[in-house]
C-alpha cells in the first residue's frame, strides 16, 4: 500500500493552522460518497454514531468521532471538500477483500519483509490513484488463497508492457497499471526474448528490481553500475534468481 | 540501498556532473572518435567504453528514480533534459583529456552548472 491514509501530507501553512475536523463535516462527507460510492460494490452509511463499510457481505464499523479526530490529527483541512477528498484517501487505503482480490487482483513483486530487502510476490489491486495489497485472512482456505494468487499472476501476464532501450539497458514499464510495473517480472522468459528481438541479447542477465518501479535489466557489469547508484531502495540480482522469489 | 551481487568488486566513487542533452551529445562524440581511434591507448579505452555506458544508464537512472532528479531540477531551475552522469575520477580524466571535447561540455565537467 502507499500513501497517506488521508492522502497526501498538508502544507506547512496547513500544520501550522491546526483545524478540529468536525462529526458533521465527516456525515455529510460520508452521505456525499453514500449516493455515489468510489466503487461498485462499496456501501457506505452513517449509522448510530458509526461509519459503516458494507463490502463483499463484510460490514465493518469505525466510529465518527474517532475518525474525525484521526483526520484532525492528520492535519485533514477542516473543511467539507478537505473531508470529503480526506475520506476518498481512506478508502482507498482500507483492505482488500477477497472478493476483489479475487477478481481484478494483479501479481506484483514488492518488499516482503519491513526492512525491504527480501522481494516476494504479493496479489495487490489499484484503488484511488493508491496500489492497496490484499494479505489472506489466516481463514482463508489454501486453495482459495491459491486460486487467488494463480488468477492473479495470469492478469500480471496479459499486461501490455512497455519495452525501452537505453543503450546496453533493457527497461520494461506497465503505461496501463502505474506502480505495478514489477509485474512484468512474471513472465521473465519472455522479457529476455523480447530484448533480444529488440536487438540486446544478454549474456549474463541481471536485473535491478524496484518495486512500484520500471524494471532494468542488464548484463552484470552495467546493471552493476545502474542499481549501485540507486536513489531508492532496490534489488539487484541474477535473472535466474527470480525464479527463486515466494509469496511475501 | 541495493543488494549487490555477491561477487562485486569494489565500485570506485562515481560523481554526479549534470550535463543538458546537448553536453552529453558532445560528450558522446568526443568519446566515440577516440575510441574508435587505432591509436586509442587500451587503458584509456576501457575508461571511455566506461564513460559511453554510462551515458546509456544516465538516462535509464532516470526513468527508474526520477523523483531526486525532478527535486534538483525544480530546486535549481534547469531544464528538463539535464541528468546526473555519474563518472569516476578515471573516467572524468580520460574525457578531459580529449582535444576534441568542446568548451561548453568541458565548462559542466569541470565548473559545474549554474543555469
Amino acid at each position: 500500500m502507499t500513501g497517506t491514509p488521508f492522502g497526501a501530507p498538508a502544507g506547512l501553512l496547513q500544520r501550522l493552522t491546526r483545524g478540529q475536523v468536525r462529526v458533521g463535516d465527516l456525515v455529510a462527507a460520508v452521505e456525499g460518497l453514500g449516493t455515489a460510492p468510489p466503487e461498485p460494490g462499496l456501501q457506505l452509511t452513517v449509522e448510530q454514531g458509526d461509519v459503516l463499510l458494507v463490502e463483499d457481505g463484510r460490514r465493518t464499523r469505525v466510529p465518527l468521532e474517532e475518525l474525525a479526530d484521526r483526520m484532525s490529527r492528520a492535519h485533514v483541512r477542516a473543511t467539507p471538500q478537505g473531508v470529503t477528498a480526506a475520506l476518498r484517501s481512506w478508502l482507498a487505503h482500507r483492505p482488500v477483500s477477497e472478493g476483489d482480490a479475487a477478481a481484478r487482483g494483479i501479481a506484483v513483486l514488492d518488499w516482503a519483509d519491513p526492512g525491504q530487502t527480501v522481494l516476494g510476490w504479493r496479489v495487490v489491486v489499484a484503488r484511488g490513484g493508491t496500489i492497496a495489497t490484499w494479505r489472506a485472512a489466516p481463514s482463508t482456505p489454501a486453495p482459495v488463497v491459491h486460486r487467488i494468487r494463480s488468477a492473479a499472476l495470469g492478469r500480471a501476464h496479459a499486461l501490455p508492457a512497455d519495452l525501452r532501450l537505453a543503450g546496453p539497458v533493457a527497461l520494461w514499464s506497465l503505461p496501463g497499471a502505474p506502480g505495478m510495473d514489477t509485474a512484468v517480472l512474471v513472465r521473465p522468459e519472455e522479457l529476455l526474448a523480447e530484448s533480444a528481438a529488440a536487438g540486446l541479447p544478454m549474456r549474463d542477465p541481471q536485473v535491478v528490481v524496484t518495486p512500484h518501479r520500471p524494471v532494468a535489466c542488464a548484463d552484470a557489469g552495467v546493471a552493476r553500475r545502474l542499481g549501485v547508484e540507486a536513489t531508492e531502495p532496490s534489488v539487484t540480482m541474477p535473472w535466474r534468481d527470480l525464479a527463486d522469489l515466494g509469496w511475501g | 540501498m541495493t543488494s549487490a551481487p555477491t561477487d562485486d568488486p569494489v565500485q570506485p566513487v562515481l560523481v554526479p556532473h549534470w550535463l543538458s542533452a546537448a553536453d552529453r551529445a558532445d560528450v558522446h562524440r568526443a568519446v566515440r572518435e577516440a575510441v574508435d581511434a587505432p591509436s586509442v591507448h587500451p587503458v584509456l579505452a576501457i575508461h571511455l567504453g566506461d564513460v559511453l555506458t554510462e551515458l546509456h544508464v544516465a538516462a535509464a537512472r532516470e526513468l527508474v528514480w526520477p523523483a531526486p532528479i525532478l527535486r534538483v531540477r525544480r530546486a535549481t531551475g534547469w531544464p528538463a533534459d539535464v541528468v546526473p552522469v555519474r563518472l569516476s575520477a578515471a573516467e572524468l580524466a580520460g574525457v578531459l583529456s580529449l582535444p576534441a571535447l568542446s568548451a561548453p561540455a568541458r565548462a559542466a565537467l569541470t565548473l559545474g552548472r549554474s543555469a
